[in-house]
């Protein structure tokens, strides 16, 4: 089985991009800082 | 190239750390073999995700997202790899919580195949279980191995001896809650070198704009999520990784160690949130090598480290190269454990009546014997890849009539077996690594369909998943499960630090 080679959908955009990558980053920043609070707590 | 004596050194500092601090942590705290395999309800929510975060994400994440980015379909192979990663511990919310009011002072996942199924569900179970942890970490000591050689040039049985000795020092002396203390402070130095290495790497390329312009003058197809081969790869992925971790005694072991429903609940939530943007964004940078031209020698195994070579200044790399550290240091301790706990359980029930010490010799000398085969492995540079997926493979067939008799006392041991190995056998038959095997058996050759790695996955899964259904309907079983809490033994009679009686 193959899928289509290419469904109709938008290639990710510029802004799109940088959003994925920075909003990754800050995301792992974000658990990094929730999981430090929560250890410091137990 | 950085000096592989700085690298050198980074590395020995960095294991010399955690080898203090497993040592440390554990000294005077194991006082039996149960404390060794187990750290029953003893992790809160926080040490919970930061010890299941370190165990899972080795320092395969630098290679295999990166290399699906590259090479397996871009944008959708690399969010189906993070997205496959999440549902795993999303699932073993409630699977977890169920094993936990199933089995309560259980040690392993062998141990509930063996009290639900019996003796032939049991050794499917324990050659697929052990055969997936042990791949996982000759991938890791030889991905750890390959990427110092690649950035400074240190060869390869100095990296996987430095590394894997070291583990198996704070492994074999603290067991499990050495790996789980190390795995939480190694959490939380990995959480924030990750960010603000790529961050740097993001930066050091130009920035997100400009590696965008790159990646589509190179090819549109990287970042479109639409792609089909890279869909059909994210789909694949996403099975293979659902079953091996349903499978992975690693994790069992931090179900355990979980301080109450809650705490699993938020611990395996959290972990779930954060590996979907640590996959993403070492899928990137698979992504920024194709588009950067770095991968068309047939190298996107390695894309993130050539990425790195090619554009990163020296702090990012020193960066990166502690980051793959912890990374493969944080898994192995947990495979270490992991694998000795499934023997060092099993040994419990199999030997007549065995004395502390027996179990004490069985669980250190086996850490002692795995490490040494994948510091032995780690130093030859394998490709392990087509072992990894064949392990995947094998475990997408077990894993759902093994979970099935979790929840129902219809499923026999013989359904379970036959739907089991229906589904591998559907798996065996259309996946494209095996068929030079499975073509020389008379009279099979002629007979196979067209390879493909996504039917593969999917239809050992999902047959097995329909036999399971179809056997439970037909099983006139009547298991009580509430019976198997009683029948697993403690092991926690006291003895002395060092492995003697008391």
């Amino acid at each position: 089985m193959t899928l289509p080679a290419v469904l109709p959908l938008a290639a990710l955009g510029s802004t799109a991009f940088a959003a994925l990558a920075w909003g990754s980053i800050l995301l792992v920043l974000a658990v990094f800082l929730a999981v430090g609070w929560l250890v410091l707590t137990e | 190239m950085v000096s592989s004596a700085v690298v050198l050194t980074l590395t020995a500092a960095t294991v010399l750390v955690f080898t203090g601090v497993g040592l440390l942590a554990a000294r005077g705290r194991i006082d039996s073999v149960e404390t060794y395999i187990s750290a029953r309800d003893s992790a809160g929510s926080g040490t919970l995700a930061a010890t299941v975060i370190a165990s899972m994400m080795g320092v395969w994440i630098l290679l295999s997202p990166a290399e699906a980015g590259a090479a397996f379909g871009g944008l959708p192979a690399v969010l189906g790899y993070a997205i496959g990663s999440a549902i795993p511990l999303i699932l073993f919310v409630p699977v977890g919580a169920r094993i936990r009011e199933v089995m309560p002072a259980g040690h392993s996942l062998t141990e509930f195949a063996y009290a639900r199924f019996g003796s032939g569900m049991y050794l499917l179970v324990l050659l697929v279980s052990v055969f997936y942890m042990f791949i996982f970490l000759a991938a890791e000591m030889t991905g750890i191995a390959g990427a110092l050689a690649l950035v400074a040039d240190v060869p390869l049985w100095q990296t996987s001896l430095l590394i894997g000795g070291f583990v198996l020092v704070y492994t074999t002396y603290g067991g499990l809650l050495a790996s789980i203390v190390t795995d939480t402070v190694q959490t939380l130095i990995i959480l924030p070198l990750l960010a603000v290495g790529f961050g740097g790497a993001l930066l050091s390329l130009g920035g997100a704009s400009e590696l965008h312009a790159t990646v589509v003058s190179a090819d549109p197809t990287l970042l479109d999520p639409g792609f089909g081969p890279g869909l059909e790869f994210g789909l694949y992925v996403a099975f293979a990784l659902l079953g091996a971790n349903m499978l992975n005694q690693g994790v069992w072991q931090r179900v355990y160690a979980a301080d109450g429903e809650r705490a699993l609940r938020r611990g395996m939530g959290i972990a779930a949130v954060v590996v979907v943007p640590m996959l993403l964004l070492a899928g990137l940078f698979g992504i920024a090598a194709a588009g950067l031209g770095l991968t068309e020698s047939g190298s996107a195994s390695i894309a993130f480290f050539l990425v790195l070579a090619e554009a990163f200044p020296t702090w990012v790399t020193l960066a990166i190269v502690v980051l793959a550290v912890l990374l493969v240091m944080s898994s192995a301790d947990t495979m270490f454990n992991a694998i000795a706990s499934v023997v060092t359980a099993d040994l419990a029930r199999l030997l007549d009546d065995p004395d502390q010490r027996t179990l004490w010799l069985g669980g250190r000398g086996l850490t002692v014997a795995v490490a040494l085969a994948a510091i032995f492995i780690g130093a030859q540079g394998y490709s392990v890849l087509q072992l990894f997926l064949t392990a995947d493979l094998l475990a997408a067939g077990v894993f759902v009539p093994f979970l099935a008799g979790l929840y129902t006392e219809r499923l026999t041991g013989p359904g379970a077996l036959v739907s089991g190995i229906a589904g591998l056998l559907v798996g065996f038959a259309y996946f494209p690594s095996l068929r030079g095997l499975v073509a020389a058996v008379p009279g099979v050759g002629s007979m196979l369909p067209a390879p493909s790695f996504l039917i593969a996955f999917a239809g050992a899964t999902l047959v097995s998943a329909a036999l399971t259904v179809v056997a439970t309907l037909l099983g006139g079983a009547d298991a009580d499960l509430e019976s198997l809490g009683r029948e697993v033994r403690a092991l926690d009679d006291p003895v002395a630090d060092g492995g003697s009686e008391q």
